[in-house]
């Protein structure tokens, strides 16, 4: 995983509640603009999410993918990184996603380290996609791009 | 279970060992029969400032990662079967969109549809993978994104 001065980090906490039954938050102890409580917010949401949620069997986002899904977003996001949205799966899995900036990047949680990255550039209707597990450099310049490409109309 | 246009039961598919159902590709369910797919608005829906709108995420259109897991659907003349009707039946009681694909689209992209009703739904269905039951590939799952359609429309939402 990709390490940069420019980007945050981030903390996965078990609490123990006075009741003695373990309670788990999915804690990211690092601000990134006005998004960073939503974020968390969303986090306990989808781990709290009902049996059934999809109309079908689905379960709620499993701890282990959404505290991955948190160290990820703490870790590679660039500082002017927009906000991402957060799509639940059936089965537990959990999924990152932009469309910004004229990009689509969406990083499909399947578990710790086991992540399907697409990336769709509007202008050039190029799509890629990546299995990542360790080596997260390539979704690194996706989100550098969009991102930068979003400073560049800000700027103009 | 009657289904009108055939005047037919569906077979009951093949259960593996922990007595759940085997991948299959169901022979009675037809190329032009439709699959509906279930929207939890709160929680399959996103912005896309790209297109300025919001819009269904493609999550949606993802079977469960477990083995042999499938992406569930409401195999619709099933439920016309019943004599119901399939926007009330897939709302039910809480669910406040849904949409529909056709069968072709899907085993036209090398999906596999099947049936595999559940207590609770029987007219639950699954679409499987053809090499990996578990995984679609991204040009599968946007071929069933980009074909499909309302059945039941969420208000200020695109399906893509």
């Amino acid at each position: 995983m990709t390490n940069s001065s420019n980007r945050g980090g981030s903390s996965v906490s078990v609490l123990n509640d006075h009741t003695g039954f373990q309670a788990h938050r999915v804690l990211v102890d690092w601000h990134r603009g006005d998004w960073w409580d939503k974020l968390q917010a969303r986090f306990k949401e989808l781990t709290s999410l009902p049996r059934g949620w999809d109309g079908y069997a689905g379960v709620p986002v499993a701890w282990d993918n959404a505290s991955f899904a948190a160290k990820l977003i703490g870790t590679i996001l660039p500082q002017n990184c927009p906000e991402p949205s957060l799509v639940p799966g059936a089965d537990g899995t959990l999924q990152i996603e932009w469309h910004q900036n004229s990009f689509d990047i969406e990083l499909d949680i399947l578990g710790p380290n086991n992540v399907i990255a697409t990336r769709y550039n509007l202008v050039t209707d190029e799509t890629n996609e990546v299995h990542v597990e360790t080596d997260f450099s390539e979704v690194v310049c996706w989100l550098d791009a969009m991102s930068e490409a979003g400073a560049e109309i800000e700027a103009a | 279970m009657l289904c009108p246009k055939r005047e037919q039961k569906l077979r009951l598919p093949d259960l593996d060992d922990n007595g759940d159902v085997v991948p299959h590709d169901h022979d009675e369910i037809q190329n032009d029969d439709f699959l509906i797919r279930r929207v939890n608005p709160k929680q399959h829906v996103v912005p896309d400032d790209n297109r300025g709108c919001r819009r269904i995420s493609s999550k949606l259109f993802q079977p469960s990662s477990a083995e042999n897991g499938g992406m569930s659907v409401d195999i619709k003349p099933l439920i016309e079967g019943l004599g119901e009707a399939p926007e009330q039946y897939v709302v039910t009681p809480v669910f406040l969109g849904a949409v529909e694909f056709s069968v072709d689209v899907a085993r036209g992209n090398n999906l596999r549809v099947g049936y595999d009703p559940l207590p609770d739904n029987e007219c639950h269905g699954e679409v499987w993978g053809s090499n990996r039951p578990n995984r679609f590939s991204g040009s599968q799952n946007k071929a069933l994104h980009r074909s499909c359609r309302w059945l039941v429309e969420l208000d200020d939402v695109e399906l893509i």
